[in-house]
């Protein structure tokens, strides 16, 4: 889950660009989101559906799941 | 900066139509990604709904480029609004603003004046964005000093259109309607679980009356090409479901796509299609997904169930359980309650439109996947 609303906000922005076939946009929007969200699993599997191959496709998919495998973790 | 100037549009259009809390996060979206970006400082002060977050942006962009004109103009139209200080006060703060930010940044030279705005409204020139962005700065104090309005025409539409909703519930409710979903309960964030329910039994109170269908069993395998209406409810993209002690929602709000290249092994008679779910097991026993469990529908009346033999192929190709997700298709899950990531691979036809996901046999809770498979 997505740790603030605003967040939340933009995912449900890129995935209605991405409904409505907008994909060049869902994805600019995802990457800058990847960069301001960084531990975000969310965004990164996000990003998994817009990966040009599947080497990028795992790579996102793995980053996604090493988060939420780390916030896993008990302190 | 390409990229940027891309969302910095998205939000523009946003701004255009209406939705300004969309284009705030656009905006606060690139200012957080770079801070430098002045047009995305003079955007979200345009879109700002709060007098400080406004003048915070433009003081940013101030701070960026001690002489632009539109986040001085938008302080002085900020500080008319406050009503509190007047113009002379407002006067010294864009001053000790200018020189403040000026030493900063060493800038003396102010900036050639801009056309004035009544020329453009003589003319009936279509507004360009810059033209649009001032307009939004000096039409603060118009948008939110005023006092407080009531409600909306739009507002009361939907007031009315709710009460409507009510009414028709409780009479058929009070009638002996039954309540064909009785079985699931969704959560999804900021809703309770009675708000829910209760939306619920409305949305499956009109669906009977809408298509007379018979009532739907859970579990119901899905039968091939049987036109379905469109579904009562389209989830949330976080809502979760719940069926005979299985918990199921999507994984991510956007993991679906056509991934085809390393199944091509067994060609698909389509196109494959991934979707990556999160399910659950309390039903204190130990137990796998049945391959009928989640059905996805097109607009062209076609249902496709979950290929097992593709999907545990493609936790295979991805570095097996645990790695790209956490469990495989027909594998039997624990009764811990724990949320598990699985892929789910359908073969759907190249030409089907308007994909929605459903779950334990329930068709009036769908969640809208994606326009196509292209």
């Amino acid at each position: 889950m997505a740790a603030n609303a605003e967040c939340q906000a933009l995912l449900r922005t890129a995935n209605r660009l991405f409904r409505f076939e907008d994909h060049q946009r869902a994805r600019v929007l995802l990457e800058i989101m990847s960069d301001v969200y960084p531990d975000e699993p969310q965004v990164w599997a996000a990003l998994a559906t817009m990966a040009n191959d599947d080497a990028e496709m795992t790579q996102f998919l793995a980053r996604a799941s090493h988060i939420n495998h780390l916030s896993a973790i008990p302190t | 900066m390409a990229d940027a100037k891309e969302i910095l549009q998205l939000g523009i259009e946003a701004a255009r139509d209406g939705n300004r809390e969309e284009a705030r996060n656009l905006f606060a979206l690139l200012t957080k990604q770079d801070p430098t970006n002045i047009q995305a400082w003079l955007w979200l002060a345009g879109v700002s709904d709060n007098a400080s977050q406004r003048r915070n942006a433009l003081e940013r962009a101030l701070q960026i480029d001690p002489q632009n004109e539109m986040a001085l103009r938008g302080l002085r139209a900020l500080s008319g609004n406050t009503r509190t200080g007047g113009t002379e006060r407002n006067r010294s703060f864009i001053a000790a603003a200018r020189e403040r930010t000026g030493a900063l940044f060493g800038r003396q030279t102010p900036p050639p004046a801009k056309p004035s705005r009544v020329s453009r409204q003589v003319t009936e020139v279509p507004l360009a964005p810059e033209d649009e962005l001032t307009d939004a700065l000096d039409t603060f104090d118009e948008e939110y000093d005023e006092e407080p309005r009531g409600p909306s025409p739009l507002m009361w539409g939907v007031l009315g259109a709710i009460a409507l909703l009510l009414i028709v519930f409780l009479a058929t409710q009070f009638l002996g309607g039954s309540n064909s979903v009785g079985n699931f309960v969704a959560s999804s964030t900021g809703l309770s679980d009675k708000t829910v329910s209760d939306a619920t039994a409305v949305a499956a109170t009109l669906e009977s009356i809408a298509t007379t269908a018979s009532p739907q069993a859970t579990m119901t395998p899905a039968v091939p090409s049987t036109p379905t209406p469109m579904p009562a409810m389209l989830l949330d993209l976080t809502a979760t479901l719940t069926s005979n002690g299985l918990s199921y929602g999507l994984r991510e709000p956007l993991v679906a796509g056509d991934r085809t290249e390393k199944l091509s092994d067994v060609p698909a008679t389509g196109r494959y299609f991934v979707i990556v779910v999160l399910v659950g097991n309390s039903s204190g026993s130990d137990k796998a997904i049945p391959a009928d469990f989640f059905v996805l529908k097109d607009d062209q009346g076609r249902s496709y169930t979950v290929n097992v033999e593709r999907s545990n192929r493609l936790v295979d190709i991805g570095g097996g359980r645990g790695v790209v997700t956490d469990v495989a298709a027909g594998d039997a899950l624990p009764s811990d309650s724990t949320p598990r990531s699985m892929a789910l691979i359908f073969d759907v036809k190249a030409d089907a439109t308007n994909l929605r996901l459903y779950g334990g046999g329930n068709l009036t809770q769908g969640w809208q996947i994606a326009a196509s498979v292209q």
